[in-house]
């Protein structure tokens, strides 16, 4: 089962969500845009509105800087705890803020600076210089005509005190009327204290006028009641300049008088005031306009920045994620997951990595499986290939042939028990060491004829019976092999060993009973025939003849024929040994007869029978190891008496019978020990060959006969001893 | 950290939300010199006069081109224990302060009303300032064994001005004076008919 993981989101939801969420943003921009050129056009800054959409701007700023804020502080903490991806993304980030801030810096810079020196253009000091001498003109003007009224005015009322005309008086009618033409006026009028009109000289376009100008006057204005009045009024055609004079503080009327400015003066002359209103006013907000735009280059430039910061940290994101995810997968399967799997839906070079990703992935799986497969068949084929080998091995110990295998320089590669046995050395000290050096004498001039054989017959077979021992006392049957490689060649050997000492011990036995059978066969008859005529005549004519040649002569005769028949009796007791008939009896009754006997028979012998332990029965013929205990305790006495004799040294002579059960072994162990001369090696070696004696005169087929019997009952023989500490025979008769 | 720089942005967050934009620390006041409410007319008449601590700084405002506005709000209210006090009645007045550079008389424009014009600005305010009433309403608004409060807030303000660029402007403070207020409790008890 493997495990999915998607690089890139597939569920066409998220693809839905994302749209939305797009079309969301866009759509709030463009309310953004709306709603601020609606607040900015008709509502203005000052309303409750754009406070709140100030405050909302901020928040979201706020909103983005903690976000930034947030993500640049988190990527820190990544980067500072190595995690994966991180340099990537700062790297990616800080490019990002980088690139968006040289450029916002600079334009932040040079618009501020553009700003800066725009209002310092626009409020320099010249400017304002004009704009106020073009005010002082407008006020000279406006100085200039109202001096008059207001010199007309003085002229008047002190022409009035004068005449001693009171107010309202007909003369004053005349006064006005005088005053008008003198003065070129084109309004004078006396106003009662209610201000209505009583006298006038005026215009009708200038009278039209008053009526406008009348209630723009500030009748109640504080200060001086006395002090004169005066205002500009737009005629129909002309521009009026009218000045009102309080006549005692007003309560006995006003005098009003006007002069036409000329068409437009008013206009021209609102239009100085107004564009220095609006200089004025606009100083007023050089400081605001320039925290205005300040703030709006700051607004843009941190909304850029941010914005970009923000496009960084997400692009740096969207491109560390499906790496990350690579770099997940890859640790995973470097410690053995393979059943990761990666899913991309885009089209782009990610795509293609991650296809490639899961194709080595399934590759490096296929190829484990197969790996663990041909694991398992290989531990199998081990383990059978271990159980043969211990089988070779357990078959190569336990056979009696010896078996040793040669490599390509003939040293010795492996050995088996048997092996060791025969050639009297430890594994170890075999293991490398050259087939040639592993044999003396003839034995390694074979083995060095044989090696030279097979490097020119490497195909062969090489048999040959080879000496082993000091003596040559074993013979081996060496059989030699070459052992083929897969590719045919053979560059190894394999030696059997098999020791046929015993057989050919056995074939010679055989051999000589059958040569003892012939002999004994051919010999024994003549020699009765010869023996009875040497007695006949001895009897015949011994009594005749004095010569004592004669007697010895036929008593000579008569002794070797017997000594003859003796021998030849020997050698058919040899040819014709009976075969054992085994039955289970008891050892002991026999030894202490026959120890009996030849205390009687041998008294200057101590004889000695130590029996350890209670003998059991076992299978046994009871006259065939009389025999041979028989032979053995002949011999043990001739030796000794012999050794008394050839020494003349008195001598206390001792032959020890022990026998004891070996419940270990199974086996039944007998000595016969004596304290005579002891054997040699050669003898010890060739005791139990048929002929082979120490004695004079003796037939060397005793051993031979007590061997034969103890092989029958399947046990051992063996001669033990030094010269000088006696002879020791050891048996081992099986149990069973 | 997340969770100390988290706070620390919030708390930013409510600072800067927290934060209106005020007038400079405004180096005048208005002061109310006279409240009292005539409770004898019908409709009930509130006498009110007040007037400002430097009207030389409003002047040279003025000279300089602002334009500004006098806003006076005259309410009477029914106060209620568990509930906002009752608008009964609730007069607005305005005066629009400005300077004419070509005659060179500061004007006081409210209402209908001509433009009362001075060259000194104090003269002129004291004039339209100080003596002030404002008919509220109906005595019948009155209601014996109730307690009422007349509520008087005034406070001075940039007009926009020529160039209405106050949608364009965002750092300009229009608030010259602050909205200042005086209240005057009463309970009100109908006098007993003249025998």
């Amino acid at each position: 089962m493997h495990e999915i993981i998607l690089i890139t989101p597939k569920d066409p939801k998220d693809n839905k969500n994302r749209r939305r969420e797009m079309a969301g943003v866009f759509a709030a921009a463009i309310c953004a845009v709306i709603v601020t050129s609606i607040v900015l056009s008709y509502i203005g800054v000052e309303s409750f509105i754009f406070f709140a959409l100030v405050n909302v701007n901020i928040l979201l700023l706020l909103l983005v800087l903690f976000v930034v804020i947030r993500n640049g502080v988190k990527l820190m903490l990544d980067r500072r705890q190595k995690v994966f991806g991180s340099r990537l993304r700062t790297r990616l980030a800080l490019v990002f803020m980088v690139l968006s801030l040289a450029p916002t810096v600079l334009m932040f810079i040079v618009g501020a600076r553009f700003v800066q020196t725009s209002l310092d253009y626009w409020f320099r000091g010249k400017v304002e210089t004009s704009v106020e001498m073009a005010m002082e003109v407008g006020q000279a003007f406006f100085d200039s005509a109202i001096s008059g009224l207001d010199n007309a005015g003085v002229n008047l009322q002190r022409g009035l005190k004068q005449a001693g005309i009171a107010p309202g008086d007909k003369g004053m009618d005349d006064m006005l009327k005088t005053l008008r033409i003198s003065r070129g006026l084109d309004f004078a009028a006396y106003l009662t204290p209610e201000r209505r009109l009583f006298y006038s000289q005026t215009s009708p376009e200038a009278l039209a006028a008053w009526d406008l100008a009348r209630s723009r006057f500030s009748w109640d204005a504080p200060g001086d009641r006395n002090a004169m009045k005066s205002l500009l009024q737009t005629g129909q055609e002309r521009d009026y300049a009218f000045a009102v004079f309080p006549l005692s503080g007003g309560s006995k009327g006003y005098i009003a008088l006007g002069k036409n400015l000329g068409p437009g003066i008013l206009f021209k002359l609102d239009r100085i005031a107004t564009g220095l209103d609006e200089y004025r006013e606009l100083k007023a907000l050089k400081k605001p306009f320039r925290a205005t735009f300040y703030f709006i280059l700051a607004l843009i430039a941190l909304i850029i920045t941010f914005g970009a910061m923000w496009f960084g940290l997400r692009l740096a994101k969207e491109i560390t994620a499906p790496v990350l995810a690579l770099a997940g997968g890859t640790e995973r399967i470097a410690r053995g997951d393979l059943s990761v799997r990666f899913e991309d839906s885009g089209t782009d070079e990610f795509s293609v990595l991650v296809h490639a990703f899961n194709r080595m992935t399934s590759d490096l799986e296929q190829s484990r499986e197969k790996l663990t497969s041909a694991n398992a068949e290989l531990a199998l084929r081990n383990r059978e290939m271990a159980q043969h080998n211990h089988y070779i091995e357990t078959v190569l110990d336990t056979i009696e042939a010896g078996v040793l295998s040669l490599d390509e320089n003939n040293c010795v590669n492996t050995a088996n028990k048997a092996a060791c046995a025969l050639l009297g050395e430890e594994k170890e000290s075999l293991i490398g060491r050259r087939m040639e050096d592993l044999f003396k004498d003839e034995a390694a001039s074979m083995i060095q004829g044989m090696l030279q054989h097979f490097k020119d017959n490497p195909q062969s077979r090489w048999q040959h019976h080879l000496p082993l021992g000091t003596w040559r006392e074993r013979k081996v049957l060496v059989t030699v092999a070459g052992l083929s490689t897969s590719r045919g060649a053979y560059r190894r050997l394999v030696v059997v060993m098999e020791d046929v000492t015993e057989l050919e011990k056995m074939q010679r036995m055989a051999a000589w009973r059958e040569v003892a059978r012939r002999i004994a066969h051919e010999i024994k008859n003549p020699l009765t025939p010869i023996k009875l005529s040497a007695q006949r005549l001895q009897r015949k004519f011994g009594a005749q003849t004095g010569d004592p040649v004669f007697a010895q002569c036929t008593q000579l005769i008569v002794n070797q024929v017997e000594h003859l028949q003796q021998m030849v009796t020997e050698f058919s007791s040899f040819a014709k040994l009976p075969e054992v008939e085994l039955k289970q009896d008891h050892l002991e009754p026999l030894l202490q007869e026959l120890i009996a006997l030849f205390r009687h028979s041998h008294s200057r012998i101590e004889w000695t029978l130590e029996i350890a332990n209670q003998l059991p029965a076992f299978p046994m013929d009871r006259g065939a190891l009389a025999r041979a205990f028989m032979n053995l305790l002949t011999n043990a006495a001739e030796v000794l008496e012999s050794e008394r004799e050839k020494t003349g040294v008195e001598r206390k002579d001792s032959v020890r019978v022990s026998a004891r059960l070996e419940e270990n072994r199974k086996i039944i162990h007998v000595e016969v020990a004596d304290n005579g001369p002891g054997l040699t090696d050669e003898e010890r070696s060739r005791a139990f060959e048929p002929y082979f004696s120490r004695k004079k005169g003796g037939t060397g087929l005793g051993l031979t006969i007590v061997r034969s019997i103890i092989t029958d009952h399947r046990g051992y023989v063996r001669a033990l001893g030094a010269p000088g500490a006696g002879t020791i025979i050891s048996i081992d008769l099986p149990l069973d | 950290m997340m969770t100390l720089l988290r706070r620390a942005l919030i708390i930013f967050a409510v600072l800067t939300l927290g934060y209106v934009p005020s007038a400079g620390a405004s180096p005048q006041d208005i002061v109310f010199h006279e409240l009292t409410l005539d409770s004898k007319t019908n409709p009930l008449t509130v006498n009110l006069g007040f007037g400002l601590t430097n009207y030389p700084l409003l002047a040279d405002m003025l000279r300089n081109g602002a334009r500004a506005e006098l806003q006076c709000t005259v309410s009477l209210q029914r106060k209620r224990l568990f509930w906002t006090d009752e608008t009964l009645a609730e007069k607005k007045l305005a005066y629009r302060l400005r300077y004419d550079p070509l005659t060179r008389e500061f004007l006081v424009e409210s209402g209908d009303r001509p433009p009362m014009r001075h060259k000194n600005l104090e003269p002129l305010l004291k004039k339209r300032l100080e003596k002030i009433q404002v008919r509220l309403g109906a005595k019948a608004m009155l209601e014996p064994e109730n307690s009422y409060v007349v509520r008087v807030v005034a406070g001075l303000r940039h007009l926009p001005g020529l160039l209405n660029l106050a949608s364009s402007v965002f750092f300009k403070n229009e608030t010259i004076i602050p909205d200042t207020s005086i209240a005057m409790s009463f309970d009100y008890e109908p006098l007993p008919p003249a025998p």
